[in-house]
């Protein structure tokens, strides 16, 4: 069984999915039992797969239809697999467990069977892109992801529909210039297995060719993360989608692709090559430093919660990448951290713009004097939340940004320690604005209806809170876990 | 004239590139876009191919001869972009189906006019 486990964490999702849309439909009763037992499982395998292979130290190999790896698609988990692949379902478990509530409040009923088959399809890909071992593959993932979350995202009704078209629009474009940036390193090497690259390549270093694949993969996956200067799809979409596919997609999306670039810069490319033979961090770490600043300023402009939310992801973004360009132990230590932390507070922002879109149907900064009265989980749960992206000691974000800031200081950007701690300023500017607003807009009428927060959606919330300070809490094991995926090139 | 496939597909994807980017009609985005991934397709295919090789198909009558590679295209190519057009036409088919939904909402398929009337929706 436990030799099966990187097929069972792709295809019980996949199989979850096909089960719903054809049980799904004769009988809607069906999709939650369904959709429990398959993320359950799921789960449970990944967690499997997490102790399996921290446990034997040495990567897992899977060959499908025993096809030995340039041949065939490999999977292959290594630690830092194992830690996305882990991360993807504590995400999506809870991401469920919420949206068993809130898919009832914002679809309608005869949809649900669709929306629960794309939901699974979507984890699916995510989990794919994450195991995979081989370009070509990933691609196909890749669109299997954005396809299922295009449609997810468009089923939120007449505002979503042209936000979506454009993230279409360019979403296409990424994944495309991802497939150009292919084709150049298969053309040279004539594989497209990663590992087999990763042999291949040190040779043609000089190559132009594995530039202009270099650059295109760049620029797709940036595309892809939303950085910077090329993160105009996100906002828009992600505030005007519904709630529970953003809970899904918005922790997930934009770090996979991360983590991604982080496996073609460690493990197709080598730190060798990006780090000394190409020798562009320094144009890299501006860029990011860029994207922490445009982000942290658009927050703070923008008056709507969701609006601000996906705006901090921006400036996110701007961390981990940042963190992954510096290029040394601390700060890409810093960054992987980073990923798992940041996914856990997307999801966790995510939840409460939920719960209070639909308990004070308001989203503007000056309604969160209703948020503090009347919604104490919620409260409890943007407090920590907070803290954690502001970066105070016992939080996850607190040791991210720690060794982001150890890591720029040790190699000299004192830029970015600039621009993170400037961000750092403006998320505590942001939460002392909602904080504000209880406090000065007494004079609201104070009507005394009495709001009940479902347990559904709460539950899951206080689990990412209590998640967000373990993950902090436990930092020691984190650190040395983290460490032995960081190539030797960094050390 | 040594790379003249290559140009042809460079060329293809830059037209479609620019339809996405520039043309204000939405239906035309969605042209620009499926000529991109055409564009990328060829560059594929062209890039599998030999001068004076054929189809990557083993004739059963000479299954025991030796197979000299150099006579047949290379098949990989052609299989990755198989699984490409069928991500490229699902692609094109959601994205007709969003422009659609665009153009029931906003009745106008003309971004100038969409964007006019979301700005005022907003307000």
């Amino acid at each position: 069984m436990t030799n099966q486990l990187p097929f069972l964490v792709v295809g019980i999702p996949l199989f979850t999915a096909l089960f719903i849309g054809i049980f799904g439909l004769f009988n809607k009763s069906l999709i939650r039992p369904i959709g429990i037992v398959g993320i359950l499982l799921s789960t449970l395998s990944a967690i499997q797969l997490f102790l399996t292979v921290t446990k034997s130290n040495v990567p897992v190999e899977y060959f499908f239809g025993n096809w030995k790896a340039p041949i065939g698609i490999a999977y292959s988990i290594d630690n830092l697999n194992a830690l996305m692949i882990l991360m993807i379902y504590v995400v999506s478990f809870l991401a469920f467990i919420y949206s068993l509530n809130s898919v009832k409040l914002e679809i309608s009923t005869n949809k649900h069977v669709h929306y629960y088959t794309l939901y699974f399809l979507l984890i699916t890909g995510l989990v794919g892109i994450t195991i995979t071992g081989d370009a070509f593959n990933l691609y196909v993932l890749f669109e299997i992801c954005a396809l299922s979350g295009y449609a997810l995202l468009a089923i939120g009704g007449k505002r979503a529909y042209l936000p979506t078209f454009y993230y279409l629009l360019i979403g296409s474009i990424g994944a495309c210039f991802y497939l150009i940036g292919v084709a150049y390193l298969f053309v040279k090497t004539g594989t497209l297995n990663m590992a087999h690259l990763f042999e291949l390549l040190p040779v043609i270093y000089f190559s132009k060719s594995i530039l202009i694949g270099f650059i295109f993969v760049n620029i797709g996956l940036f595309i892809k993360m939303a950085l910077f200067p090329v993160h105009g799809w996100m906002p828009n979409v992600y505030s005007k989608a519904p709630v529970s596919t953003t809970c899904l997609m918005a922790p997930l999306g934009t770090k996979l692709s991360i983590y991604i670039l982080m496996r073609f810069y460690f493990d197709v490319f080598s730190t060798e090559y990006v780090y000394q033979v190409l020798n562009i961090q320094y144009i890299l770490v501006w860029l990011a430093t860029f994207a922490i600043i445009a982000g942290s300023l658009y927050a703070i402009y923008h008056q709507t919660y969701r609006k601000i939310i996906t705006f901090i992801i921006v400036a996110e973004v701007g961390y981990i990448v940042g963190g992954l360009w510096i290029g040394n132990q601390d700060s890409v230590l810093g960054a992987i951290y980073h990923i798992v932390a940041d996914s856990l507070m997307t999801l966790a922002l995510f939840m409460i713009s939920g719960l209070i879109l639909f308990l004070i149907k308001k989203d503007r900064v000056e309604d969160f004097k209703q948020v503090f009265s009347k919604l104490p989980m919620t409260t409890i749960g943007l407090i920590v939340v907070f803290a954690s992206i502001v970066g105070i000691p016992p939080t996850a974000g607190f040791f991210s940004k720690f060794y982001l800031i150890k890591g720029a200081f040790l190699n000299g950007y004192y830029h970015f320690i600039v621009a993170l701690l400037l961000s750092s300023l403006t998320s505590l500017f942001i939460f002392f604005r909602f904080f504000e607003s209880y406090f000065y807009n007494k004079e609201n009428s104070d009507e005394q209806l009495q709001i009940k927060e479902p347990l559904l959606m709460t539950i899951p919330l206080i689990c990412v809170a209590v998640l967000v300070l373990g993950f902090g809490l436990s930092f020691e094991f984190w650190h040395d876990y983290i460490l032995e995926i960081i190539p030797m090139g960094l050390r | 004239m040594m790379h003249l496939n290559y140009i042809a597909a460079i060329i293809l994807m830059m037209m479609g590139l620019w339809a996405m980017l520039a043309k204000k009609n939405i239906i035309k985005k969605l042209i620009g876009m499926a000529i991109f991934q055409t564009g990328i397709i060829l560059f594929y295919i062209s890039i599998g191919a030999k001068s004076g090789s054929t189809i990557p198909i083993l004739d059963h009558h000479h299954l025991h001869d030796p197979v000299v590679v150099a006579n047949y295209a290379n098949p990989l190519t052609q299989i990755l972009m198989l699984t490409a057009i069928v991500v490229g036409v699902a692609t094109l088919g959601l994205g007709l189906t969003l422009a659609r939904k665009v153009y029931e909402t906003y009745n106008s398929f003309n971004e100038d006019e969409i964007l006019e009337k979301v700005k005022d929706a907003d307000d």
